[in-house]
């Protein structure tokens, strides 16, 4: 798992973070965790879940009859938390090169 | 919407389809609850495609088994994409055939689809175009009238149904601004039109409502093609008299993108100006307006035609002298004017597209070949490790590579042909402003490109998978059969699809033959015709002017005799009128007759042969009794037991009570593939009028005298415009151009699609007789003489053609019927065409068969024995 996840793919564990979500939910907490700037539709976002349900990152959660609910899985909480560390990684080295600002204390 | 998200999920693999779809659906509910909306259904639809694409590509390359680093999709595409370029550099004959051929077929549909796009979807760039309407008025026996002020008046007051309408009147007018007087196209219209067909000026403004008015101040608007050309690109310029002979001062300039069809009008007056004339406000003989109308959101046409007839029948209650029976016609604005060119496109297109099939299918013979020979290879492949999906995009990557080179090719080559092809196509049609290869073209072509790889790559790719690729190795090269249906199947569709072309192709060559056949009624050659608009002075002047200009012009050695009418040939009627004998006939039951106005000398200049009595003289004067020469159709109409001269017609705009004096044969007025019109000639002298068209009939070379005739005119009267100088043959030849064009294009598609199945059949054969060389030899170790061998191939190949023929003739059967409309003096199912074509692609297919069966003749039984 030392293999940069796709954005798209990590904003959607990102958006599960918290509590298990339907489809729907998932675009939304997506566009608005990244400002608007990944947008799924609905082929692309089926097209991930299938892909990071294939790789056990997620499950499915039951559901309202109508939409099916999605939540992590230990190992998809696991590889949020290793991307977290490999981009904390990143920004520490980019700020040591004086790309970004250091955070205000 | 939702719907078409649940056509979409067809696309996708079934697996994914019943674990998500669903589920998929219900997402796609909620988000277009909140987002309704275009550019989301827009968004949806394409990322729906690419995902199915990528699902299936992620399938095929057997997905998570095989990780490697980076993105494996990309790595293993630009993998096959480098073997398919290897691959294919290493049969370069193979590679340059399919890829001439494929240039052939995606190249002739490239440069129709330019037309199109340039004339049918951007030919007529007005804003609500699928919403406006021409409306003319109509009677029973004359179905198009242009409409008289009054009634248009009254149609805008009254409907309820239009947005606005507009009226305009197309005429010329001497311009005097530039070094020599000129005669430009204007238009009497009203200030409507503008808004109506979303023409913007981009200097000054259009007409304000005073000077719509009569009596106001001559003002002009200007297309910017004037604008730039004539007047200079002068910025300046509004509110300047620039030289129009009414004195009018320009107030605007038009954007470069508008045209008012028909007629293209470069200076537009208010026709409102003109309200205070009598004879522009008759309701009954009346110069005529075109009616445009913008047809209200949501209302059809059939509801307005209901209400044009309801303000028509309330007008001829209240105006029956001139209204009564009158009634008026509702035509979309596309269908009037795109109409012809819309007919003979289409038929083009689908022309090129019949040209593409054949290409396909000989590139997917060559390809079928080429993966039979490749069948070790495969084999090898597989068995070392590679996947059957991963040979299957092989192929595809190859088949996509061929379809794109060969459309570049073709790109290049619809790049050289587009300027011979708008240099033919036929000024009559509108539209052809600009073809380019522009970005709506491109998108075509890379569309037809996919298209042909899809059915020339299917072939070799079934046969592939059906061959199974474990057993390759060790019969690679046995199955002589393998295929053979396929390419059975090749051979026939080649034919039958070249039949339909080449019938096509036939019936629209022999009915451009008959109609320039057609005599037109009049000596063309040895004919310089002009236009000549005289302004000033009474009705007397004008024909003194044109009589002292013909003598003039007469003077020249190389003149014969020089004359003048208003209405030449084959330039449609100018002038109609109602007739009657004894003058009780009511108005609307009248016949109605073309009126030419003619000066001496006209008919024996242009050697229009003179049936019965006389022909005007010098002697017939304002002053003299009032005469008409009728041609034959009038007369056998009027008279059909002949003794027309002598006799007494009234024809109601061309003098009154008129003594016929003579009977002239028929000309064609309209076109040469027109029936001739009933046509009364009358003396010029008796009704001048200001503009004629004067012909010159010469001993020398016509177009040579051009210069000399214009001075001559000049010296009558110094600042005289002329326009339309053209000797009579070219005219002529304009009139057959629409025909031309379609015919021409067609023989060219049908003689390559011929060429392409014939060079397509003999492959077909030639590849199957080395496929049965053993057999052959074996036959003829057992006693077969060459000969039999022979007839044996060739007796395949005219089966096959004899069912590719059967099945073409029927197609072409049912097909040429849409060819109806262009067809002259031919039938759709003529069948002199379709057994000649029959014939000659027996013929054809014959004599490609001949070679490979004679090679099958001269098979060496012992080497074939040895052949592996």
């Amino acid at each position: 798992m030392t293999d940069p996840l796709k954005p798209a793919d990590f904003h959607i564990l990102l958006a599960l973070l918290d509590h298990e979500r339907h489809g729907y939910e998932i675009m939304k907490e997506v566009e608005r965790e990244s400002r608007n700037t990944v947008r799924l539709e609905v082929g692309t976002l089926y097209r991930i879940l299938a892909r990071l349900l294939d790789d056990s990152l997620l499950q499915e959660a039951g559901g309202d009859g109508r939409r099916r609910n999605y939540r992590l899985t230990a190992m998809g909480r696991r590889v949020v938390k290793a991307e977290a560390a490999r981009l904390a990684g990143v920004v520490d080295r980019l700020r040591a090169r004086k790309l970004l600002p250091h955070a205000e204390a | 919407m939702r719907r078409v998200v649940a056509i979409l999920l067809r696309l996708f693999p079934r697996r994914f389809r019943r674990e998500f779809g669903a589920d998929l659906c219900a997402t796609f509910d909620d988000r277009w609850q909140e987002r309704r909306g275009w550019r989301l259904a827009v968004r949806t639809i394409a990322d729906l495609i690419g995902s199915a694409f990528l699902l299936w590509a992620g399938d095929l390359r057997g997905s998570r088994q095989t990780k490697s680093t980076g993105d494996p999709l990309m790595t293993t595409s630009l993998q096959d994409a480098k073997f398919a370029v290897r691959t294919l550099a290493k049969t370069p004959g193979f590679t340059a055939v399919a890829v001439i051929t494929l240039a052939l077929g995606i190249g002739a549909n490239t440069a129709i689809y330019s037309v199109v796009n340039a004339v049918l979807f951007k030919g007529l760039p007005y804003p609500n175009l699928s919403r406006l309407v021409f409306i003319n008025e109509s009677l029973p026996k004359s179905p198009y009238l242009n409409v008289a002020w009054p009634d248009f008046l009254d149609w805008r007051a009254q409907n309820q149904v239009f947005v606005d309408m507009a009226a305009f009147q197309p005429n010329s007018m001497q311009y005097h601004g530039g070094d020599e007087p000129e005669s430009v196209r204007c238009g009497w219209v009203t200030g409507s039109l503008f808004p109506l067909l979303g023409a913007k000026p981009t200097l000054g403004r259009i007409f304000s409502p005073e000077e719509e008015k009569p009596g106001a101040a001559a003002v002009a608007v200007v297309s910017y093609r004037f604008w730039r050309n004539q007047l200079k690109g002068d910025p300046q310029v509004v509110g300047k008299p620039v030289g129009f002979a009414n004195g009018a001062i320009v107030i605007g300039v038009l954007g470069p993108e508008f045209q008012l069809q028909p007629g293209e009008p470069d200076v537009f007056f208010p026709a409102g100006a003109r309200a205070g004339d009598p004879d522009f406000t008759n309701r009954a003989n009346h110069p005529g307006l075109m009616v445009i109308a913008e047809m209200r959101p949501g209302v059809s046409i059939g509801r307005v035609r209901a209400e044009m007839k309801t303000i028509m029948s309330r007008l001829a209650q209240a105006f029956p002298e001139s209204n009564r029976d009158e009634t008026a016609r509702v035509a979309l604005m596309t269908d009037r004017l795109l109409g012809d060119a819309r007919t003979d496109l289409w038929i083009l297109l689908g022309a090129v597209a019949f040209v593409l099939l054949i290409a396909c299918a000989n590139v997917a013979h060559l390809a079928l070949a080429r993966a039979a020979g490749r069948q070790r290879e495969f084999a090898v492949r597989v068995a070392i490790g590679a996947s059957r999906s991963r040979l299957i995009r092989q192929m595809l990557a190859e088949s996509l590579l061929l379809s794109l080179a060969g459309g570049g090719a073709g790109l290049l080559m619809a790049y050289w042909c587009l300027p011979p092809l708008v240099a033919m196509y036929p000024a009559t049609l509108p539209g052809l402003k600009d073809v380019r290869l522009d970005s709506g073209v491109l998108l075509f072509t890379l569309g037809v490109c996919l298209l042909a790889a899809a059915l020339f790559g299917l072939a070799p790719m079934l046969q592939l998978l059906r061959a199974g690729m474990t057993t390759g190795l060790k019969e690679a090269a046995a199955s002589p059969g393998s295929g053979r249906r396929i390419r059975s199947a090749l051979f026939v569709a080649e034919i039958a699809v070249a039949i339909v072309l080449t019938v096509g192709s036939g019936l629209l060559l022999r009915s451009l033959a008959a109609a320039l056949d057609v005599n037109p009624g009049f000596q063309a050659d040895h004919l310089l015709a002009l236009d000549v608009v005289h302004s000033g002075g009474g009705p007397a002047r004008h024909f003194q002017f044109f009589q002292e200009a013909l003598d003039r012009i007469a003077l020249d050695p190389g003149v014969e005799s020089a004359s003048a009418a208003m209405c030449p040939p084959l330039s449609g009627t100018c002038w109609t009128s109602p007739y009657e004998l004894e003058g009780q006939t009511p108005p609307s039951q009248r016949p109605w007759t073309a009126l030419n106005m003619a000066m001496p000398g006209y008919l024996q200049t242009m050697r229009v042969p003179l049936m019965e009595g006389r022909l005007f003289t010098a002697a017939d004067t304002g002053g003299s009794g009032r005469i008409v020469i009728v041609n034959q159709t009038l007369a056998r109409l009027v008279w059909p037991h002949g003794g027309a001269v002598g006799k007494h017609i009234r024809i109601v705009y061309g003098g009154g009570d008129l003594e016929v004096v003579g009977v002239v044969a028929d000309v064609k007025q309209d076109g040469l593939d027109s029936p001739a019109v009933s046509e009364a000639y009358v003396p010029a002298a008796q009704m001048p009028v200001n503009f004629m068209t004067i012909v010159v009939r010469t001993s020398v070379d016509p177009a040579s005298l051009t210069r000399g005739t214009v001075a001559a005119i000049r010296s009558v009267e110094k600042s005289q415009a002329v326009s339309h100088i053209a000797p009579m043959t070219k005219v002529l030849a304009a009139s057959v151009a629409r025909r031309k064009f379609a015919a021409f294009l067609l023989g060219v598609f049908g003689a390559l699609a011929l060429v392409l199945s014939v060079v397509g059949v003999s492959g077909i054969m030639a590849y199957t007789v080395t496929q049965r060389t053993r057999e052959f030899g074996i036959r003829m170790a057992m006693g077969a003489r060459p000969g039999q061998v022979s007839r044996l191939v060739l007796g395949q190949g005219l089966r096959l053609t004899a069912i590719g023929v059967a099945l073409g003739l029927a197609a072409a059967a049912g097909l040429t019927r849409l060819l109806t409309s262009m067809l002259f003096h031919v039938k759709s199912r003529d069948p002199l065409t379709f057994v000649a074509v029959a014939v000659l692609l027996t013929a054809a297919a014959a004599m490609a068969c001949l070679v490979p069966a004679r090679r099958a003749a001269r098979v060496d039984p012992m080497t074939a024995l040895r052949w592996d």
